[in-house]
């Protein structure tokens, strides 16, 4: 049977997951190897964002698990459906993350922590998306940040940007 | 992913010399504790979602972001701006001259930059030696250099950047006008360069006795020498023969008697595993002596037409290895059969193959398909012998095929039906401008074969033939075979220029044809 370990979240909620699914995170992975992971592992995430987090990475073990077991007969077909199948989930948990950003950025976070690479970059290329094509207020505006550059400070740069990247 | 890297310069500057940074910093004075304090923790729902992202996460945000979102980016706030600045790696400037005064700011933002192309246009007047020394002191780590008609460096500017930065590893330059002087000094400072590409250096195409270029230290450690346009080319013979550890030789409409040059290289230099020689004065002397790499892999014989089946036999008796070949025959006849059926015979591992203006028949596409199990991408191009016979050869015994290109030949709708039935692992077939096709022939193979993308073009005109840039001819290749070279980008630029300028003024499709068969020629005495 396969190995479980039990996840505190920063709001002392347990999560019973399986070794192989919470290995993703070289964090954990460590602390398991390294023998610290005894009994209850805590971790500096909330329940919430932890519930999501191992949402995506039983995704990800399900993806791996079911393409290790592939003959190669019909595959082209069985892989194409996958591939959907896989995209409609992507999205929609992308289209759950952009509603709601707060979620959004504590899952971030939460991805550099455990150090999740795959789900890290995948939430980078979401937030690229989201800041792709609009101007630098219109980003200010959706991540309240704050213009701390002074109007000489905004044309020097602009200036500097007519000769930088060209094509 | 050169991501890793970024990362960690970040994070070490962050540690180190931060607040030093920015206090030479002219145009944006930064505060270094603006960025300081977002750097750790948690969030406790802050409503500033990104200002608790660590820099690192923020840095491989950018890096998905196109370089116009860049710049958007680096304007929303010091923090943003700083980051950018320090996680980009390649630069693109307009080199016009009056770039100098920007080049202290510019440096100090993009302080990690190892690729770095300067690019004037042909009207302006582009930077001189003074702001190439200046950059070269502010990035001596630099990598690449790309320099695009920066026609003011002199061989002064040069050297003394090739002195500071004697780490570089590629340098390509096109349409400059330093000499023999500079080159050599890149040559002689750089001792790691691996990757030298040149177009139309007019420096040295003064006088007549040309100096000589190379070897210099550079020579040993050279991979890939690509000359292009140079009439006085084969000054960097002295290069080419000291380069003992090349592996990649271009040789683009140079002009001169290469067959010599040739020889000499070859009877050192054996190590080369790919050749391009286009429309450069070569015979099958000079292919004999490249006979001499018996590694060679990828071989292109473009536009070469005193090249023959027995300079082709002589490269495949020795070079086994042999992977990929192009051949454009102009037509010629030179190479057919026999050189081909040599080929097949002794170069099981082929791969590729690329006939262009060549016209083999069924005696050397059978032999090719039953001895070349490998073969899995073929492409035939006005070639007035490739009829149904023999597609319905290629299509029984090419059991690797995976990519099918046929242009301009005169197959059918038969040859069509024998693709349905034969080469099983076929994924791509391309047909264009074959009029014995129908669209009827081609939906009769997306019928029966699911997996196979059939594309069908009887095409008038194809403008985006020639503006991919990947091969005139409009022979579609994965892109990885490309190589994204130095002079092909404004080749390609004014012979799509052309093809626009024949769409405007309505020409007949003969005549369409016909210049783009031409079109190697005529872009280069239209620049």
């Amino acid at each position: 049977m396969a190995i479980m370990y039990a996840l505190k979240s920063s709001d002392n909620e347990i999560f019973e997951v399986e070794q192989k699914v919470i290995e993703q995170s070289e964090t954990i992975k460590k602390m398991i190897e390294d023998g610290a992971a005894t009994g209850e592992i805590p971790l500096q995430v909330s329940s919430k964002t932890l519930a999501k987090v191992l949402e995506w990475c039983k995704q990800r073990q399900h993806k791996t698990v079911e393409n290790e077991n592939d003959d190669n007969k019909g595959k082209r077909k069985k892989e194409r459906d996958e591939d959907d199948d896989i995209k409609e989930w992507e999205n929609k948990f992308s289209d759950e993350l952009k509603a709601d950003k707060d979620v959004l950025f504590d899952l971030l976070l939460a991805s550099n922590y455990l150090d999740l690479p795959a789900l890290l970059s995948f939430l980078c290329q979401l937030v690229a998306d989201m800041v792709a094509g609009k101007m630098p207020e219109e980003i200010r505006r959706m991540f309240n940040i704050e213009n701390d550059f002074t109007p000489e400070e905004e044309k020097a740069i602009t200036a500097e940007h007519g000769w930088a990247f060209q094509p | 992913m050169g991501q890793s890297a970024s990362t960690a310069a970040i994070t070490s500057r962050r540690e180190s010399n931060h607040s030093q940074r920015y206090k030479s910093k002219s145009t944006a004075v930064i505060s270094p504790m603006q960025a300081e304090e977002n750097n750790d923790e948690l969030p406790d729902g802050a409503s500033d979602y990104i200002s608790n992202l660590p820099d690192e996460c923020l840095a491989c945000i950018f890096q998905s972001l196109s370089s116009g979102d860049r710049k958007r980016c680096s304007l929303v706030c010091r923090r943003w701006l700083r980051i950018e600045g320090q996680s980009r790696h390649r630069l693109s400037l307009n080199a016009q001259s009056d770039l100098l005064p920007m080049i202290p700011s510019l440096f100090s933002r993009f302080d990690v930059v190892t690729k770095l192309a300067l690019k004037c246009d042909r009207r302006s007047v582009s930077i001189g030696d003074d702001a190439l020394i200046l950059i070269s002191l502010k990035c001596r780590n630099l990598t690449r250099l790309k320099l695009r008609a920066c026609r003011e460096l002199t061989d002064a500017g040069m050297s003394i950047f090739a002195k500071n930065c004697n780490g570089l590893k590629k340098l390509s330059c096109g349409s400059c006008t330093f000499g023999a002087k500079g080159m050599n000094a890149v040559l002689d400072n750089c001792s790691t360069l691996e990757e030298l590409s040149v177009k139309r250096l007019r420096g040295i195409t003064d006088g007549a006795a040309a100096e000589p270029i190379g070897p210099g230290v550079a020579s040993s450690s050279l991979k890939t020498i690509c000359l292009k346009e140079l009439y006085n080319g084969q000054c960097f013979g002295p290069l080419i023969i000291g380069a003992k550890n090349l592996r990649t030789l271009k040789l683009f409409r140079c002009s001169g008697d290469w067959d010599k040059l040739l020889q000499l290289a070859t009877d050192r230099v054996t190590s080369l595993v790919e050749i391009h020689l286009e429309r450069i004065q070569v015979t099958d002397v000079g292919l004999a002596a490249i006979s001499n790499c018996l590694d060679l892999e990828i071989l292109h014989l473009v536009k070469t037409p005193e090249c023959t089946n027995l300079g082709l036999a002589a490269i495949a008796e020795r070079c086994k290895l042999l992977r990929k070949l192009h051949i454009d025959g102009w037509k010629a006849n030179r190479i057919g059969d026999e050189g081909l059926i040599a080929v097949a015979k002794c170069c099981p591992n082929l791969q590729e193959l690329v006939l262009i203006g060549v016209n083999p028949t069924r005696l050397s596409l059978e032999v090719l398909a039953s001895n070349c199990q490998n073969l899995e991408r073929l492409a035939l191009c006005g070639s007035d012998t490739v009829g149904d016979m023999e597609i319905s050869c290629i299509a029984a015994k090419c059991i690797a095929l995976k990519k099918l290109c046929i242009k301009s030949c005169p197959f059918s709708d038969h040859g069509m039906e024998a693709l349905a039935s034969g080469c099983p692992n076929l994924v791509k077939v391309k047909v264009k401008k074959c009029r014995g096709v129908t669209t009827e022939g081609a939906d009769w193979l997306r019928a029966r074969r699911e997996y196979v993308v059939v594309n069908l073009d009887s095409g008038e005109t194809e403008p985006q033939d020639a503006s991919d840039g990947v091969q005139e001819n409009g022979i579609e290749f994965p892109p990885q075979m490309v190589q994204p070279s130095v002079a092909s980008s404004s080749t390609s630029r004014s012979t799509s220029f052309k093809s626009r300028l024949g769409l405007l003024s309505g020409r007949s499709l003969v005549a369409c044809t016909l210049r783009r068969w031409s079109s190697g020629n005529s872009s280069s005495r239209n620049s």
